[in-house]
C-alpha cells in the first residue's frame, strides 16, 4: 500500500491538479453580441449557448449586448472585444470571402446555404477564414432575405415591368453597397435608410419596396405597408447569416475549428426558425414569380454580383464556391457553360 | 263530486305548472347572472383587495391554480377576459421565475466550468421560459377578446380605474410573451407584431396616473425599433422621467422595466443605480398600502436582477440584506492600532 502511495499517488495527483490548473485558467475573452434587442435578445441568448461550448473548448467569454451593429464593429476594430458577432453585411470588412455569403441572388434555397457553409467550414478551407489578424470561427444562418412590395403588379408576367422598374422607389441600407449598387444597376431611385428606418418609410408609402427575412414581416408590421396589392417575391435576394469573428492571436490554436464545427451542427434549427417566421406570412402575400421574371431576376443578380466583384466588394472566391454549388444543384442553368461564370 | 275532483286536480296542476316555471326562471336567472356575479366580484373586491397584500409567492400560486378554470366562466354567461388577463399575468410571471433560477443555475455551472450542468440548465431555463411565453400570450389574447380590434389599433373608452389597469397588465403580458418567446427560440410562436402594439397601447393610459409605466414600456420599444420612436424624442431620456414619476408616487414597478432595459443595453452602471434607489426609497417613502403586492413584486424582481449581476461576479446570489450593494463597493476601513509593541 504504502508502496502504490509513494509510486503512484503523487503521479495522480499532479495530474489531477494540472488538470484543474488548465479548467482554471480557462483565458477569459470579451466578446461583442449585436442583437438589437440588447442582452435581452434572440441572438444573445443563442450566444449565452454558444459561451458554453467555448467554455469546454478553454474560453471564457465575457458577452456584452450592442443593440448597433456599427458601433459592435468599431469597437472590436479598435480592440475593445476580442470577439464579435454580427451580420454578414459588417462582417465583409473583416473578412471579404464570408461577408459575400450573402452577395445577391447567389443562394436561392437553404440547401444551396447549406452546401456552401458546409465547405467553407472544413478544415482544409479554414485558411479562407482567416484575415489576420481576424479569423472568422462561424456562421450561422440568420434567413433568406426576400423584397417586400407595395404592387403586385412588379411580378406579373403581362404587365411591361421594365419600363416600371424606372419608376419604382426602392429603400436599400445605407451600410451595404450590394443594395446601392444594384439599385443603380436597375436605373431606379432610391432612399438610403438605416435598418431602424428602412421598414416605417415603407410602411409609411415613401418607398415602394424594401428587403429583410421574413421575420420582419411580422415583427414590423410590413403588412401596412403592402397593403392590399402588394406581397412578398418568393425568391431569396440574399442569405443572411451571423458571423462570430475573433482576434486570433488572442485564442486557443484550435478554437477556430472547434468553433466553426459547433456553428455548423446549429444550421438545421437556425434554418428552421427562419421557415417558421415565412410561414406566418399567410400564403396569399407570396408572389410567386414566372419562369421568364426568375430569369430576368438571375440575370439582374449575376450583373450586380460581377459588377461589385470587379469593384473589390465582393471576394470572387466566394462567388466561385456558390456558382459551383448552384451548378452542382442544377446542372441545366445556362450560368454553367456561360464563358463569363463567376 | 267527479267535477269537484277534476276541478281540483287542474287546480293543482296548475300551481304545478307555475310553480315549475317560477323556479326554471329563478334558476336561469341565477345561472345567467351567477357568472357575472362571480366575475364582478372577483374584478372589483377580489383583485383589488389582493393588491394590498404582500405575499406574492401565494398569490402566484393561487393564479397557476385558477388560471385553468377562469375561461370556463365564460360558459355560463360571464365575460372572464380581463380576470383571464391577470390571472395569465401572474401564472405567467411564477415560471419566469423558476426560469431565473435556472439562468443562475447555468451561471454558477459556468463558474464551476461544469459544461453539463451548464447546458441542463439553459435547457430547463428555455422550458420555463416558454411556459411564461404561452401564459402571457394567453394573457394577451385575452385583451384583446376583451377589447377586440382594440390593442394597437385605437383606444378603449375605460369606464373605471379597474379596466385601465386590466389593460396595462395585457400590454406587459404581450410585452413579456415576446421577450420571453424569442428567449426561448421560438418555439412558443408568439406574434412579433405584439410588441409594436403594445407600444402604441401604452399611449392610451395616463402616464402621471399610471406611475410613468406607459412611457417606460414605449421607451423600450423605441429602445430596440427606433424606427417607431416620434422624431426628436430620445427612449432614455423619456424613461429617466417615468422612473422619476414612479418614484414620486412611491410606486417603484416602474423600476423594473428600466432596469430591465438597462440590462439589455449592458449597462450594469445604471441598472445598480436603479437598485440602489429602489432600496433608499423604501427606507424613506412607504409603499403605498394600496398596492403593496406591486411594491413586493417589484423588490423581488429587482433582487433577482442583482441575484443575476452577483451570481456573475462572484457564483453567489445578493447577500441577505444586501439589496443595494455589490460586491465591488468601495470596503470603508476600520480604523486599527499598532500592536507591534505588544507581539
Amino acid at each position: 500500500m504504502r508502496f502504490f502511495i509513494d509510486h503512484f499517488s503523487r503521479p495522480v495527483l499532479a495530474v489531477v491538479l494540472s488538470l484543474n490548473c488548465f479548467v482554471a485558467l480557462a483565458e477569459t475573452k470579451s466578446f461583442c453580441v449585436f442583437d438589437l434587442l440588447g442582452a435581452n435578445g434572440p441572438i444573445y441568448a443563442q450566444m449565452k449557448d454558444y459561451k458554453i461550448a467555448a467554455l469546454g473548448w478553454g474560453v471564457n467569454l465575457q458577452l456584452k449586448p450592442y443593440i448597433n451593429e456599427g458601433q459592435a464593429a468599431a469597437d472590436f476594430k479598435a480592440g475593445l472585444c476580442d470577439a464579435v458577432s454580427f451580420t454578414g453585411i459588417q462582417s465583409r470588412q473583416f473578412n471579404s470571402f464570408t461577408g459575400s455569403l450573402d452577395a445577391m441572388g447567389a443562394l436561392p434555397s437553404y440547401a444551396h446555404l447549406k452546401t456552401v457553409i458546409s465547405t467553407i467550414s472544413a478544415p482544409q478551407a479554414s485558411p479562407l477564414m482567416i484575415n489576420a489578424p481576424y479569423e472568422v470561427v462561424g456562421i450561422i444562418p440568420i434567413g433568406a432575405a426576400y423584397l417586400f412590395v407595395n404592387d403586385r403588379s412588379l411580378v406579373s408576367e403581362h404587365e411591361d415591368t421594365e419600363s416600371k422598374l424606372s419608376s419604382i422607389r426602392i429603400a436599400v441600407m445605407d451600410n451595404d453597397p450590394a443594395q446601392i449598387e444594384l439599385v443603380s444597376l436597375l436605373g431606379t431611385p432610391s432612399l438610403s435608410a438605416t435598418i431602424a428606418e428602412m421598414y416605417n418609410k415603407f410602411n409609411a408609402g415613401l418607398v415602394d419596396v424594401c428587403y429583410g427575412p421574413a421575420v420582419v414581416y411580422q415583427a414590423m408590421e410590413l403588412h401596412k405597408g403592402v397593403g392590399s396589392n402588394g406581397g412578398v417575391i418568393r425568391f431569396p435576394v440574399a442569405q443572411l447569416s451571423l458571423q462570430i469573428i475573433i482576434r486570433q492571436a488572442e485564442f486557443p490554436e484550435q478554437f477556430g475549428q472547434k468553433s466553426r464545427n459547433y456553428a455548423l451542427d446549429q444550421f438545421n434549427k437556425a434554418v428552421q426558425l427562419a421557415q417558421s417566421y415565412e410561414h406566418r406570412i399567410a400564403p396569399q402575400w407570396w408572389l410567386n414569380i414566372s419562369e421568364t421574371n426568375q430569369q430576368r431576376y438571375h440575370d439582374i443578380y449575376r450583373k450586380t454580383r460581377l459588377s461589385l466583384r470587379d469593384k473589390g466588394v465582393y471576394d470572387a472566391r466566394m462567388l466561385r464556391i456558390m456558382h459551383l454549388v448552384r451548378c452542382k444543384k442544377n446542372s441545366q442553368l445556362s450560368e454553367c457553360t456561360a464563358a463569363d461564370n463567376e | 263530486m267527479k267535477i269537484q275532483a277534476r276541478r281540483k286536480l287542474y287546480h293543482w296542476l296548475m300551481w304545478l305548472i307555475l310553480t315549475l316555471f317560477l323556479l326554471y326562471a329563478t334558476s336561469m336567472l341565477v345561472i345567467n347572472n351567477s357568472g357575472k356575479l362571480l366575475v364582478g366580484f372577483i374584478e372589483e373586491q377580489a383583485v383589488p383587495y389582493v393588491l394590498k397584500t404582500d405575499d406574492v409567492a401565494m398569490g402566484c400560486v393561487m393564479a397557476e391554480a385558477l388560471s385553468l378554470s377562469i375561461p370556463s366562466l365564460a360558459q355560463i354567461n360571464a365575460s372572464p377576459y380581463k380576470l383571464a388577463v391577470i390571472f395569465e399575468f401572474l401564472s405567467g410571471s411564477c415560471a419566469e421565475f423558476k426560469a431565473r433560477e435556472e439562468e443562475l443555475r447555468y451561471i454558477r455551472a459556468l463558474h464551476a466550468k461544469n459544461v453539463t450542468e451548464a447546458q441542463d440548465a439553459r435547457i430547463l431555463q428555455k422550458r420555463y421560459l416558454n411556459l411564461a411565453a404561452q401564459r402571457q400570450l394567453k394573457g394577451y389574447l385575452n385583451l384583446e377578446l376583451a377589447y377586440p380590434e382594440m390593442p394597437g389599433n385605437a383606444c378603449p373608452q375605460f369606464s373605471s380605474w379597474n379596466d385601465e389597469f386590466y389593460w396595462l397588465v395585457g400590454l406587459m403580458d404581450g410585452l413579456l410573451a415576446v421577450l420571453n418567446d424569442l428567449a426561448s427560440e421560438g418555439i412558443a410562436n408568439v406574434p412579433l407584431d405584439i410588441s409594436l402594439k403594445v407600444g402604441r397601447g401604452a399611449g392610451c393610459l395616463d402616464n402621471t396616473q399610471w406611475w410613468g409605466m406607459p412611457s417606460a414600456i414605449q421607451s423600450a420599444i423605441w429602445v430596440s425599433f427606433p424606427g417607431n420612436k416620434p422624431a426628436g424624442v430620445d427612449p432614455l431620456i423619456v424613461l429617466d422621467e417615468a422612473m422619476q414619476t414612479g418614484v414620486q408616487q412611491g410606486m417603484l414597478i416602474v423600476q423594473v422595466i428600466a432596469a430591465k432595459i438597462y440590462i439589455g443595453l449592458g449597462d450594469a452602471a445604471r441598472v445598480k443605480a436603479i437598485i440602489r434607489e429602489n432600496v433608499a426609497t423604501k427606507s424613506s417613502l412607504p409603499a403605498n398600502p394600496n398596492f403593496l403586492f406591486l411594491d413586493k413584486v417589484a423588490t423581488l424582481q429587482l433582487q433577482a436582477i442583482s441575484d443575476y449581476m452577483w451570481t456573475e461576479a462572484t457564483g453567489k446570489r445578493t447577500p441577505i440584506g444586501g439589496l443595494g450593494t455589490f460586491w465591488d463597493d468601495p470596503v470603508n476601513k476600520t480604523d486599527t492600532v499598532d500592536i507591534f509593541d505588544i507581539l
